[in-house]
């Protein structure tokens, strides 16, 4: 891995495979509309006498079954703005469950507020385990600025430690956290939370986003802690942020 | 059980009505059997793998829950060694082990309707 980028194109080359077995069209070709944008291939099995509206069932790139669950609860997964991640909480919905159905699924066109949900999946996690290390690229300095109170907060707890990478100059300070400033073009692309899990490796886990149009992103999330592993040495080898 | 029903036929004129109607009403409670049935009323032609899937697929959707490749192994294992050898003795479709093909024969449309497919004007 030689760049970000290199992470992105890797996810994107994973194509998956979405079987929609519905004997509604319409809601098929909704679904081909919605993945348009994402490197997964719709397919539309046509059934008839299964509960309505139907089901879906997700192949990865070698044709294996990754997982499947009905179109209802796909909608919930799959419309963020009608029901946003930090919500799915109070619905019947295991918020957990989703982000790992969606596993290294490219996800296109998140906004800030969607990209600070799902970055708060992974924060979630470091602070639960109040051990290892977390490497955020916040991109802008008004972006870290904005999430100061919280990551101060992080460097207090426990054994967690994190490092901080953006593209301007800083001269603030957020407790002991180790800011890189780096004029590298990825840094002020690329929004990324990426968490080592300590020395539980099952713990790991990482999102990567790239800023395409302003306020608009498109990146992955992932639990595969080598994927993970491999981003952090790039980072650290790159960068040296000596969290 | 001496009841009349059991060893009547359920239905006219297919495969399956010669058999029992308690073993066909054991095999339909089965929900196994309900989703590979209602399956191959579109897919006539399928495969052990598509099968599994669809199973799993059906199970997750009906109890809002998502299915994962445990499940998916359970229900690839359940066709493979119950469901199938059975709705193939029953004469409903051949299951193939060898290369885990499955056809659809002789299901009675009455069998689909009970389970809910529109069969229109088949």
């Amino acid at each position: 891995m030689n760049s970000l980028a290199d992470a992105l194109e890797r996810v994107e080359k994973r194509r998956k495979h979405l079987e929609i077995c519905t004997a509604d069209a319409a809601v098929a070709t909704e679904l081909q509309r919605q993945f348009a944008t994402r490197n997964v291939d719709v397919e539309h099995t046509p059934v008839a006498g299964f509960d309505e509206p139907g089901f879906a069932i997700v192949r990865g790139a070698d044709g294996g079954f990754a997982g499947a669950l009905g179109l209802d609860q796909f909608g919930a997964v799959l419309s963020p703005e009608r029901h946003p991640p930090w919500e799915l909480g109070t619905t019947d919905v295991d918020t957990s469950s989703l982000f790992d159905f969606l596993e290294q699924t490219l996800f296109a066109s998140y906004d800030r507020r969607q990209m600070i949900a799902a970055t708060r999946e992974i924060e979630e996690r470091a602070w639960r385990l109040g051990d290892g290390t977390l490497y955020v690229g916040f991109q802008r300095e008004s972006a870290l600025l904005e999430q100061a109170d919280v990551y101060e907060r992080f460097d207090d707890r426990d054994d967690l430690a994190v490092a901080v990478f953006i593209a301007d100059e800083w001269s603030g300070q957020i407790g002991d956290i180790s800011v890189v400033e780096s004029q590298a073009a990825e840094i002020g692309q690329f929004w990324f939370v990426l968490f080592d899990g300590a020395e539980n490796r099952d713990q790991s886990c990482g999102l990567l986003a790239a800023e395409r149009r302003p306020g608009e992103y498109y990146g992955f999330w992932t639990y595969d802690s080598e994927f993970v592993s491999e981003l952090i040495a790039y980072l650290e080898s790159t960068y040296d942020p000596n969290p | 059980m001496d009841d009349w029903s059991n060893d009547a036929p359920l239905l006219d004129g297919a495969a399956a009505i010669d058999r029992p109607v308690d073993e066909l009403l054991q095999l339909l409670a089965d929900r196994c059997a309900r989703s590979t049935i209602v399956y191959l009323f579109s897919e006539p032609e399928t495969t052990l793998e598509q099968l599994a899937a669809i199973v799993a697929a059906d199970h997750a959707s009906e109890t809002e829950t998502i299915a994962t490749e445990i499940d998916y192994e359970l229900a690839r294992t359940q066709l493979y060694h119950s469901t199938l050898p059975r709705l193939d003795d029953l004469g409903l479709l051949a299951f193939h082990p060898s290369d885990g093909t499955i056809s659809e024969t002789d299901i009675p449309l009455a069998i689909y309707a009970v389970l809910g497919v529109d069969c229109g004007d088949e």
